[in-house]
């Protein structure tokens, strides 16, 4: 049997509790102003719903505009979470733990919005229920409603599970509303055995998610490159984009901890050693962001088919130089420049990185759908694109909409995983101590 | 089991797009208002591709009538997530509009750029209405369209025969484009038929297809366009 | 009050909200009941039993045969009449959009008296009868004063029977002034009267044609016949037929007959004539012109003296001084070699024909130019043969007495529609008091429409017979709504360019939609009330009727056929060629049912080398030199020297040549040369949104004026794809889309004509009409009419 006091936190980590207990009046206007832009994307939506997919900016040949692009992006930053903390679980990087909760909430916050950008873009919501209906499984979309579907479970249990502890400890506290805690606890109460079945089970998760976010983000990128179509019909199209998506995820997840940290004065659970680390793992993704990107463009350049010529030209030169170019710059030149040098990688350098680098990953998705659809193989009448104020209006909502609910979520859950610090504090550093020694030498005891 | 097929002569054609407002009447195909149209909305399942090229005064331009090509491997069909759309035994690529979801990803497959989307509800302002073909559905909003091979006029035409028991004969069913042509520039029919005009024209030395190197198999052949052979001017030639 | 927020409000605030988002939108039932509640969608397709009926298209002087699809009493499809020898079952988009014009819903319904003033209009609805009696006591007033010869019918180009009740009605009032609108067939027209001597529509042979040299005809866009020209191309590319004829299209623009030519010959504007004569040139230099033909039938191509033992100058030394191959070649910009080509390909290719010179109503052709271009048709021998130059047969029956008025006709007011205005505000030779505008809208189609809208303001009484508003129509007393297509009986007669008599009659194929009459019903109805002489000499009921007399008159001529299948018409043409005349048809009343049965009668054969038919000159032969303009030219200098002796003319004035272009200034330093588009043709069309859509398919243009540059003019005046633009001539400007077009020539820009109307569907209303900017020019040697284009800048909106 544990005492109470065992499973409550540390008096220091009583900190984590506080966003949950207590609430500032910030927090209200911050989240009423998010909420505005929640209403005027309902707005647009209503509208969109009313008079058709007119509204938007789209038109032939350029069917694809900023919704697609949204949906490529969310699920790109939904990897942040799962993937980086699995991988990070698995790899025993003790200094994940004070960053794998606010890495999963995103994840799986986010996936909504990447499914939603999709419902947006459908000409007949009302008629979604045929994916179940009538599906075809030889379309690329029915793969993604497969793999999203079961990475968003995979996500949610991935998150629920570590988060287990933690509601215990808050139903303990009598946190309201108390039946949600302890619904929610399934009479969590720390013994060894439920704490053996937790771990183990956590492991496992973090074995399967890594798979699954692979395949999703694979899978998202065949919906373009299993067409014809120039520039998209592309075999490095599933390693590039899963590169993207952790790119952008972690650059997501740098600004989501900054973020926390700065409103809930975590200073002393995301340390600026968190911040390298992840800036030095966001350097290493915008090599090798560069390393496809140049792959790719290259071998577009080099094979010259004149129909993939236009699309590639139009991105360098041409009409969508603009973004292309700015993709470039914040995608590479700028966290590059400030990551590669130790100077530049404080807490300020990789946030700006990060959010330049999440800049341009939303243009490399915009500069990957739209160049290519507007310059049809038949010389149709060139499409030109730019998004009406529905378009942005429910792009910016979707984003106001997600931090909204990811400060919701920060209401109700400690977004620092309580038990996870704690757990690193009392055991793991002895562990770190044993494993780390057993990668040295055995130390030999001189014989007598 | 026929595999229809059509077959463009771009020799005769002038292109004088009346195979393209055959096909919109034909097929209740809306107008789009003019704020539309300059948005590059406009429908039509059918159009007149001008592919100007060269320098003044060096130029050429091949106006090309372009159906949907009726790909006997059609990449638009396999895309679509709810199988709204699909190729017929008879190698009819149709569509469902009561099931399509509107996701466009259809549109973007199709190398051809000939499927369409209804950006709004379709209008047919004051007594438009009276002149519709209650043969063709009207299409909601928000969904894919896209030429059928005018199928209806196939079940007429099957009926027919079958009323007047017979078989379906060459020239008894014609798509509303391909009878319009006023320079006789289209010709359908089946392709499995060694004896039809088409399958005969679809083997000359002029037929080829659009980007046939995609391996889409287009079932719309064309017949290029030729250049005049008579004298000279450098003295007669036998 | 101030706003507390605690933590459970603001969760239940959020939840609330959420839970109203998933209740109306998130959970699929809810969305697509919101779906449905936020929008109808439903269009409803009538239905109804099935039937077929037979019409013509008179929605341009084509008239082709139509077959009407009706589900109940709705027409739902217009498609060709297959027997109709004219299409063959073909129509152009304009015939095929046509059902727009039934259903259009910017329609007039009745007619509308004008309560306000010609500057401020106010419609009022008045019945028909009313306006008839409006019409009958303003015209008996006029005849009882005198006057009746004041009266002037302007009616639109028309094929068909139409024409003829119109001239029957005035000669029987006592008026000479039927006039019609210049059907841009003018300039050959010119050619054929001062060349051959006759005032019959020129018509060609053309799908017999092996070499086909077109001056700016702009062949496949609505010249001529259209759907019979377009059959025709067909026939030149038919693989089958084991030839290709070759189309050699000569014209500054790279227009879609040049692009669908197969050759394109890119000459300075204006310079046709030079180019024929060059051409001319080389055919005679090279010996490969006809000689049998210009030895037996042309007059003046040798030098010749007169009666008087004058000296004249003759064609050939005329070509052979002033038009060798490097001198043309410098004028026209066409190299010296692409023209001895041209020259030795249709000697050697033939028949050969030569069209032109370039048509549009809207800026006259030059008579010279279309005489050089007819030249080379008299030097190639293709006057009269198969495949060439014909002239239309007129319809049998035409009992021109009864056009006639009895006795000597007063003085006609004027030759043409384009002098109109001017002898309205100058009172000269007499002032027009009724002016009856037949389904002609002058305000908008021509050059001088400013001129005709002062005109107008001027005449007391004007009536406008319209199917929709116009420009015209808005300066009217009455307006009286006539008829689409369908909905009364119809004829049309052989269509320009067509040589073979013909005359087709359907009849209503729905009941008229709104309060609407034909307006031959409508002139047999003034004839019955104006009663007299008028009703004597038109005693029909309506104008079914009168269709129902004329056709006696072609059963009476015993000849041609009904409308058939090709196979028994190839019959048909054998049987009459060895002297038989088989027809299907044995009294006047059959021949009435057939034709209505099958879509009209026509005469299948050709009689060729008629040459007194042909030639109506003084001297029996085609004239390089045309006696009938040196007569003109005599008679006015005899009028200016006032009882001289015969002044002596300039013999160059008498011989196709080129005229010179007016000077480019600094201050408009482009040329701007107006077009017409397929689906536009004729100024009509604008209205129909499937015309609209499908307008400038070369450069996806559609609903609006565009203006096509060349892209290095454009970078020259700074000026991008899709800008909106200014082009601005001495006589005003008008605003229209910069599009970049490899086709237009260097320094000259082209706008589309048809768009801008003032008054009407507002569908029509839209872009801008480029005759308000273009500028009538003339000869200055000759005053003849220039269509060297006008002299414009462009600049940015
Ligand atoms: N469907 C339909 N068809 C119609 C009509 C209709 O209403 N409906 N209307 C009919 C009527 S009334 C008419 S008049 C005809 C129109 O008759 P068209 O002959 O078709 O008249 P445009 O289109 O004005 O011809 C202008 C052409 O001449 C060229 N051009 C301009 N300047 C020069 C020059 O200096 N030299 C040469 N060689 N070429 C030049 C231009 O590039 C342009 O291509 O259409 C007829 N057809
Ligand atoms: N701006 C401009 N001017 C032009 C031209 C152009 O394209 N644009 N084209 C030039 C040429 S080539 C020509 S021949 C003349 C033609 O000039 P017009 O003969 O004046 O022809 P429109 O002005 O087209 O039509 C005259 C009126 O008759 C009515 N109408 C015409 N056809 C029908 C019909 O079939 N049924 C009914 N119910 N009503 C009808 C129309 O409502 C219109 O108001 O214009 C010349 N001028
Ligand atoms: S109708 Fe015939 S001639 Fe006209 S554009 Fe179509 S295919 Fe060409
Ligand atoms: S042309 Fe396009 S729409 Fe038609 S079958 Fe081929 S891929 Fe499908
Ligand atoms: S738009 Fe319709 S037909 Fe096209 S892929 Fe989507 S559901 Fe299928
Ligand atoms: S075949 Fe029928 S549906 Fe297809 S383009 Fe032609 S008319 Fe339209
Ligand atoms: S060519 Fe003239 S008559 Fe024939 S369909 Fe076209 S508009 Fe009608
Ligand atoms: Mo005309």
């Amino acid at each position: 049997m544990e005492t109470d006091k065992e499973r409550a936190p540390n008096t220091q980590d009583w900190k984590l509790l506080h966003p949950v207990l207590a609430t500032r009046r910030s927090f209200y206007y911050l989240g009423m102003c998010f909420l505005a832009f929640t209403v005027v994307a309902f707005f647009a939506w209503l509208r969109q719903l009313r008079f058709g997919l007119g509204v938007t900016g789209l038109n032939v040949p350029v069917y694809w505009g900023f919704y697609i692009t949204n949906f490529v992006f969310f699920i790109g930053i939904s990897h942040a979470g799962t993937l980086i903390s699995a991988i990070l679980r698995l790899c025993h990087a003790e200094w994940r733990r004070s960053i794998t909760r606010a890495a999963e909430v995103i994840t799986v916050l986010v996936l909504f919005f990447g499914v939603g950008s999709v419902i947006m873009d459908l000409g007949r919501p009302d008629r979604l229920l045929n994916v179940l209906r009538s599906p075809n499984f030889r379309s690329p979309l029915l793969w993604d409603v497969c793999s999203i579907s079961v990475y968003l479970t995979a996500s949610t249990i991935y998150l629920y599970l570590p988060l287990i502890p933690d509601i215990a400890i808050l139903r303990d506290h009598g946190a309201r509303p108390t039946f949600l805690y302890r619904w929610l606890g399934l009479g969590w109460r720390a013994t060894v055995k439920q704490k053996r079945f937790l771990n183990a089970a956590i492991a496992v998760m973090a074995v399967l998610v890594i798979p699954i976010a692979i395949s999703v983000h694979t899978v998202v990128s065949w919906v373009f490159a299993m067409t014809v179509q120039p520039m998209w019909h592309s075999s490095i199209f599933g390693p590039y984009f899963v590169v993207g998506a952790i790119f952008s995820g972690i650059a997501s997840l740098i600004v989501v901890m900054a973020l926390i940290r700065r409103i809930y004065f975590l200073q002393d659970y995301l340390k600026p050693i968190h911040f390298n680390n992840l800036g030095l793992l966001l350097l290493v993704m915008a090599l090798l962001w560069f390393y496809f990107t140049f792959a790719e463009y290259l071998t577009t350049f080099y094979g010259s088919d004149p129909s993939h010529l236009v699309v590639f030209y139009s991105k360098l030169s041409g009409r969508y130089a603009v973004p292309f170019w700015i993709m470039f710059v914040t995608c590479f030149v700028i966290p590059v420049s400030l990551l590669a040098r130790r100077k530049t990688r404080t807490i300020t350098g990789t946030v700006i990185a990060s959010v330049s680098v999440n800049i341009g990953m939303w243009l490399e998705r915009f500069t990957i759908v739209v160049p290519t659809l507007s310059q049809p193989r038949l010389p149709w009448a060139k499409g030109h694109y730019s998004p009406t104020w529905v378009e942005v209006g429910i792009t910016v909502g979707f984003g106001a909409t997600f931090m909204f609910l990811y400060m919701l979520f920060t209401k109700f859950f400690p977004i620092v995983s309580i038990w996870e610090v704690q757990e690193g504090r009392e055991q793991a550093v002895p562990e770190v101590v044993t494993r780390v020694r057993s990668y040295l030498p055995e130390e030999t005891v001189p014989s007598a | 089991m026929p595999r229809w097929g059509m077959v463009i002569d771009l020799a005769k054609c002038t292109a004088c797009q009346a195979c393209v407002v055959a096909c919109q009447t034909e097929n209740n195909v809306p107008c789009v208002p003019p704020e539309q149209a300059a948005r590059g909305r406009i429908i039509s399942w059918i159009s007149v591709l001008p592919q100007l090229e060269g320098e003044y005064p060096r130029l050429t331009m091949r106006p090309t009538p372009l159906p949907c090509v009726h790909c006997d491997n059609p990449p638009c069909i396999r895309v679509c997530p709810v199988g709204a759309t699909g190729i017929n035994p008879e190698g009819v690529v149709r569509q469902i509009f009561a099931r399509c979801i509107g996701c466009r990803y259809c549109t973007n497959a199709c190398p051809y750029t000939r499927r369409m989307f209804n950006w709004y509800r379709p209008e047919f302002p004051g007594e438009f209405t009276e002149a519709l073909n209650p043969d063709v559905s009207v299409r909601p909003k928000g969904v894919v369209e896209k030429c059928t091979l005018c199928h209806h006029r196939l079940q007429k035409a099957r009926d027919q025969a079958r009323a007047q028991n017979r078989e379906l004969a060459e020239g008894d069913y014609i798509p509303a484009c391909v009878e319009i042509c006023p320079a006789g520039a289209m010709y359908f029919g089946d392709l499995d038929d060694p004896n039809s005009t088409v399958a005969t024209l679809a083997r000359g030395r002029r037929a080829f297809r659009l980007l046939e190197e995609l391996g889409t198999k287009p079932k719309v052949i064309y017949l290029a366009q030729g250049e005049w052979s008579g004298g000279d001017g450098q003295g007669a030639r036998t | 009050m101030t706003f507390e927020f605690d933590r459970r409000s603001f969760l239940k605030f959020a939840l609330g909200g959420a839970a109203g988002t998933a209740a109306s939108g998130v959970s699929l039932k809810g969305l697509s009941d919101l779906n449905a509640a936020l929008a109808n969608e439903q269009v409803r397709v009538p239905t109804g039993p099935e039937s077929w009926a037979t019409s013509v298209c008179t929605l341009c002087p084509g008239g082709c045969g139509l077959r009407v699809r009706l589900i109940g009493q709705r027409a739902v499809k217009i498609q060709g009449n297959p027997l109709h020898p004219v299409n063959r079952g073909g129509l152009c988009p304009k015939g095929v959009a046509g059902l727009q014009e039934l259903y259009h819903p910017d329609r007039l319904h009745k007619p509308m008296r004008n309560a306000g003033s010609r500057d401020n209009p106010r419609w009022k609805e008045i019945s028909w009868e009313e306006a008839l009696g409006t019409i009958t006591g303003r015209l008996r007033g006029l005849r009882d004063g005198g006057e009746a010869r004041s009266l002037v019918v302007l009616d639109r180009p028309r094929s068909g029977l139409l024409p003829r009740l119109q001239r029957q009605f005035l000669a029987a009032y006592g008026s000479p002034n039927y006039l019609v609108m210049p059907t841009g067939m003018d300039a050959v027209q010119a050619a054929l009267r001062f060349q051959q001597g006759i005032t019959e529509p020129v018509a060609y042979d053309l799908a017999n044609s092996r070499y086909v040299l077109s001056f700016g005809v702009n062949l496949l866009e609505g010249w001529g016949a259209p759907v019979a020209v377009m059959r025709a191309f067909a026939r030149w590319r038919d693989v089958a037929s084991g030839r290709r004829t070759k189309l050699v299209q000569v014209e500054p623009r790279f227009s879609i007959t040049a692009a669908r030519a197969d050759e394109w010959v890119a000459l300075r504007p204006g310079t046709d004539a030079a180019l024929a004569l060059g051409i001319a040139y080389a055919l005679i230099s090279e010996g490969l012109y006809d000689a049998d033909f210009v030895r037996e039938h042309t007059f003046g191509f040798e030098d010749w003296r007169d009666a008087e033992g004058e000296f004249h100058l003759g064609f050939k030394s005329l070509v052979n001084s002033e038009y060798r191959l490097n001198d043309v070649s410098a004028i026209t910009g066409v190299p010296a070699d692409t023209i001895l080509r041209l020259a030795r390909e249709a000697a050697q290719n033939r028949p050969a024909v030569a069209l032109g010179d370039r048509q549009t109503s809207s800026l006259p052709g030059n008579p010279y130019a279309a005489m050089a271009v007819h030249s080379l048709n008299a030097l190639l021998g293709s006057i009269d043969l198969p495949g060439g130059v014909l002239v239309q047969q007129a319809l049998p029956g035409s009992n021109s007495d009864s056009e006639r008025s009895p006795g000597s006709p007063p003085p006609a007011l004027v030759l043409s529609a384009g002098e109109l205005p001017q002898a309205i505000l100058s009172r000269r030779p007499y002032g027009v008091q009724a002016l009856l505008l037949n389904q002609a809208d002058p305000v908008f189609s021509m050059v001088n429409g400013d001129e005709f809208r002062r005109a107008l303001r001027e005449v007391p009484f004007v009536v406008s017979l319209t199917a929709f508003l116009d420009d015209s129509s808005q300066l009217a007393d009455l307006v009286l709504p006539t008829a689409t297509a369908l909905e009364s009986w119809q004829d049309t007669g052989p269509p320009p360019a067509v040589a073979n008599a013909l005359l087709a009659i359907s009849p209503p194929v729905v009941r008229a939609r709104k309060d609407v009459r034909h307006p031959g019903d409508a002139l047999l109805a003034l004839a019955r009330s104006l009663g007299d002489k008028v009703a004597a000499a038109l005693p029909f009921a309506n104008y079914e009727a009168y269709l129902r007399r004329q056709v006696d008159g072609v059963f009476a001529a015993q000849a041609g056929a009904v409308f058939g299948s090709n196979l028994e018409e190839t019959w048909d043409r054998l049987m009459e060629r060895s002297g038989w005349w088989a027809p299907s048809y044995s009294t006047s009343e059959q021949l009435w049912e057939q034709v209505k049965q099958q879509g009209g009668w026509w005469e299948p054969a050709y009689s060729y080398g008629e040459w007194a038919r042909v030639f109506r000159t003084s001297s029996g032969r085609f004239e390089f030199y045309s006696q009938a303009l040196a007569q003109a030219a005599r008679q006015q200098a005899r009028a200016a020297h006032t009882g001289g002796s015969a002044a002596r003319i300039d013999d160059r004035a008498c011989l196709p040549h080129q005229t010179v272009l007016p000077e480019t200034s600094s201050n408009f330093p482009l040329l701007l040369l107006v077009v017409e588009q397929l689906p536009l043709s004729g100024g009509q069309g604008a209205h129909l949104p499937y015309l609209q859509q499908i307008a400038g398919e070369h450069l996806f243009a559609s609903w609006d004026s565009w203006l096509e540059i060349h892209p290095e003019t454009a970078h020259q005046f700074g000026i991008e794809d899709g800008a909106m633009v200014w082009v601005e001539s001495r006589r005003g400007r008008v605003q229209a889309r910069a599009r970049i077009y490899e086709g237009a020539r260097p320094g000259v820009v082209h706008l589309p004509l048809g768009y801008g109307r003032a008054t009407g569907s507002p569908w029509a209303c839209r872009g801008a009409n480029p005759l308000q900017i273009v500028e009538q020019q003339s000869d200055p040697v000759t005053g003849m009419p220039l269509n060297s284009g006008t002299h414009v800048k462009v600049y940015r909106a």
